[in-house]
């Protein structure tokens, strides 16, 4: 198997606090995989682990096929990141930032103006980062992330205070990515997203992961085996899925009550609450 | 290093340096003083000395210490350094925009000022050992600041006590106070700078070069170690 990520019992302490407990995953090149936890839970210190920025205490990790901690600089030229407080350089306009970052990455010719189409902001190139809107200097810094076409991208809460409109531009962006082979490490506190954009999602919770696979495999594993009826004179029921609950479902359907039936499938959020107890915030 | 990477860098801090007021008006301070010495009766070299230790403090120090600490403020540093542009070509980079500035200050104070220099490539040694270390200087101000308010409050002292001993040592010409200002790199570049201007026998100042020399060298060292200690080094 041809893995972009591999992550063996990785372990990180900061003085008494156990940042990350034996942590283990592989992600597939071309895969994207979402990173799941609340705030604190160590999404963050695994990004910085990856990308070279933090030393683990314990445990193994490679990108493509590299330790991440003797990563040389042409290998950084082969990843991407994204995090929720990358900066810009705000005096400079849209265009000059991303001018600067492909001379430094060695970015193909015309690269910049192909990004900036990718990310809707060519009529805008020429505007100081300054005067740009949460949502655009968002969208600068993954035109930035992907100026060089990286072969793997860390996505910390990319789309964090970010409204829906934009939200859904960005998913459109990563998509496309996606398709053109990049490796996507999304690390999200949101489950819709998530569930949205991720191959395989795993659930971190103070450390650990405490469940890990394709999202939909998840909401059948947690699936309850019951079915929602909402009934013309308001009320609302809950039956089991099996011989008995489809009886009762039928004598509804013959008196004409029954308004909608609804499957009783887990959201990503409901099934992190069952896994670790707790709700994200 | 890469001098594509350098040449990126440097043309970055040129559009990011143009615009940005605190540069701007540290650059005027010594070209102000230069004006305001060229209309005042007095030896000219005492001006003119004092007018490039102004810019090697203000211009070199200040410019070089402001860039990094907002690059640290703004979260862009850390960018930088995930790039695969290596830690040489930024700091590199970063430095020649503080050169270039610091030269041209000088050139036109020098203009300004109209001074006759007996020994030029005397001065140019003196000047070119100031600037580096006043760059490292900078340097070790960017990497322990945390954020620009942070960066004036380690300069102002670092000023005086580096840059403007013999301004204060005219106040105290006697005492403890005095011998310590005398042991400063601002006073030795004076001496270099006044003997240079004046034609001096190059043995009459070696001494103040020598201890130029040590003090660059120990700048370099001290703000080397912080680099690696910050862990912004690759």
């Amino acid at each position: 198997m041809d893995y972009a990520l591999q992550v063996k019992d990785l372990s990180k302490v900061f003085g008494q606090q156990r940042a990350l407990q034996q942590v283990s995953f592989n992600v597939k090149k071309g895969e994207v995989f979402g990173f799941l936890g609340p705030s604190g839970s160590g999404k963050t210190t695994t990004v910085k682990i990856l990308t070279g920025q933090l030393l683990q205490t314990a445990g193994e990790v490679n990108i493509l096929g590299k330790p991440a901690s003797k990563m040389k600089d042409a290998d950084l030229g082969r990843i991407g990141i994204l995090t929720d407080n990358s900066g810009l350089y705000e005096r400079m306009t849209v265009e000059q930032n991303l001018d600067f970052y492909a001379k430094l990455y060695n970015a193909a010719a015309g690269r910049v103006e192909e990004v900036l189409q990718l990310v809707g902001l060519a009529e805008d190139k020429k505007k100081p980062v300054k005067k740009l809107s949460k949502g655009m200097k968002q969208r600068v810094l993954l035109a930035r992330a992907v100026l060089h076409k990286p072969e793997v991208l860390f996505l910390d809460e990319p789309t964090s205070a970010l409204d829906p409109g934009n939200v859904q531009k960005m998913h459109d962006l990563l998509r496309d990515l996606n398709r053109e082979g990049t490796t996507i490490f999304l690390t999200t506190h949101n489950m819709e997203e998530a569930a949205q954009l991720c191959d395989r999602v795993a659930f971190l919770h103070e450390g650990q992961i405490r469940e890990m696979d394709a999202p939909n495999q998840l909401q059948r594993k947690y699936a309850k085996n019951t079915i929602h009826l909402e009934l013309k004179d308001g009320r609302n029921e809950t039956i089991e899925n099996n011989p008995t609950g489809a009886e009762r479902l039928y004598q509804y359907m013959q008196a004409e009550e029954v308004l909608a039936v609804h499957s009783d499938q887990p959201t990503l959020g409901d099934i992190f609450i069952e896994v670790t107890g707790r709700k994200l915030a | 290093m890469n001098a594509a990477r350098i040449s990126a860098m440097l043309v970055k801090e040129y559009h990011d340096a143009k615009s940005n007021v605190q540069v701007l008006s540290v650059v005027i301070v010594p070209i102000f003083l230069a004006i305001l010495y060229s209309r005042m009766d007095g030896e000219q070299s005492f001006a003119a000395s004092f007018v490039f230790i102004m810019t090697v403090t203000f211009v070199t120090m200040y410019v070089q210490a402001l860039l990094l600490a907002e690059e640290k403020e703004k979260n862009t540093l850390q960018v930088l350094l995930l790039s695969p542009a290596s830690s040489a070509d930024i700091m590199i980079g970063k430095s020649i925009i503080s050169v270039i500035l610091t030269v041209i200050v000088l050139v036109v104070s020098m203009l300004i000022i109209d001074v006759n220099v007996e020994s030029p490539i005397m001065l140019s040694v003196t000047l070119v050992l100031g600037v580096i270390l006043f760059v490292a200087l900078g340097t070790l101000v960017g990497l322990l600041s945390e954020n620009l308010v942070q960066t004036t409050v380690y300069l102002l002292p670092l000023s005086f006590v580096f840059g403007f001993g013999p301004m204060i040592q005219m106040y105290f010409s006697e005492g403890i106070v005095a011998d310590i200002l005398g042991y400063t790199p601002g006073s030795f570049m004076m001496e270099a700078c006044l003997a240079a201007i004046s034609g001096e026998a190059f043995s009459s100042y070696r001494e103040d070069i020598i201890w130029l020399v040590g003090w660059t060298v120990a700048a370099l060292v001290v703000t080397f170690i912080t680099f690696k200690k910050k862990s912004l080094s690759k």
